[in-house]
């Protein structure tokens, strides 16, 4: 669950650095504008540090790596799948809606998972409540669980928590 | 030869932005369109972004153009998240 801890010093530091990165790379590294970039990195980093006090996770390289990979074929996947369905002299499609379980519990992992479900091929969350997600589907017909389950270990590495073990 | 790949993924990228924008006429309900919204553009904007980056070959200018296609993502993954949220709480409350 989400357990508030108090951000320590390093934490701060590693925000600051990452806001003061966007800034160099919105501006172009522009000396000049850092008059008005100093006062928005610390203001950034103070809305990011409110709005997010959790203990922070052991975030996995490897984690990451496993995940943009997927993200990557998954989004061209999506795409292409999206592409045939319209595209073609008739339409491809039997929309309908599902509910899943939602297996992750960090929150920061559940808004990962939930956004990227609309990368996957044919798959878009459309409501969420509690431990059920509702997914509408572009062809009811097929059943997209594997996939999700997939997503879903893929968002946990990243995040260095586990997807807990189906006990439906 | 970087030229060439460069042009040729702005064309795919345009390729599904139309894809996209094809989808939303022709679906006949508001889940479908954000479907073809969402999948098609994200794909769009990142081949865009691919080969403007080619073609740029500046890191700075690669590191933006990286963070605008983050940024247009995490944009339109929530939007549309929240359209269909919406729509759906108005079907099944009324």
């Amino acid at each position: 669950m989400a357990h508030k801890a108090a951000l320590t010093l390093p934490g701060i530091m590693a925000r600051t650095a990452a806001m003061a990165g966007i800034w160099w790379v919105i501006t172009q590294g522009r000396a000049d504008s850092w008059l008005v970039g100093a006062p928005a990195v610390a203001v950034a980093t103070l809305a990011s540090v409110q709005l997010s006090a959790h203990a922070p996770s052991r975030f996995s390289l490897l984690g990451l790596l496993r995940f943009l990979a997927m993200f990557v074929v998954e989004s061209v996947r999506g795409g292409v799948d999206v592409a045939r369905r319209t595209l073609g002299y008739r339409l491809r499609i039997r929309p309908g809606f599902r509910r899943y379980r939602l297996h992750l519990r960090d929150p920061r992992a559940r808004v990962l998972l939930v956004n990227c479900i609309s990368l996957l091929p044919g798959t878009l969350v459309s409501n969420l409540d509690g431990e059920h997600m509702e997914v509408h589907l572009l062809d009811a017909g097929e059943d997209p669980e594997p996939d999700l389950r997939r997503l879903e270990q893929a968002v946990a590495g990243l995040f260095g928590v586990q997807a807990e073990k189906r006990n439906v | 030869m970087i030229d060439v790949l460069s042009a040729l993924l702005v064309l795919a990228g345009v390729g599904f932005y139309l894809t996209g924008s094809i989808g939303l006429l022709r679906l006949p309900d508001l889940y479908s369109r954000l479907h073809a919204l969402t999948k098609a553009d994200n794909l769009g904007l990142g081949l865009l972004v691919a080969g403007l980056a080619l073609h740029s070959q500046e890191l700075l200018t690669v590191l933006k153009l990286l963070l605008i296609w983050l940024a247009v993502l995490a944009a339109s993954a929530a939007s549309a998240h929240l359209i269909a949220r919406h729509a759906r709480r108005q079907e099944t409350t009324s």
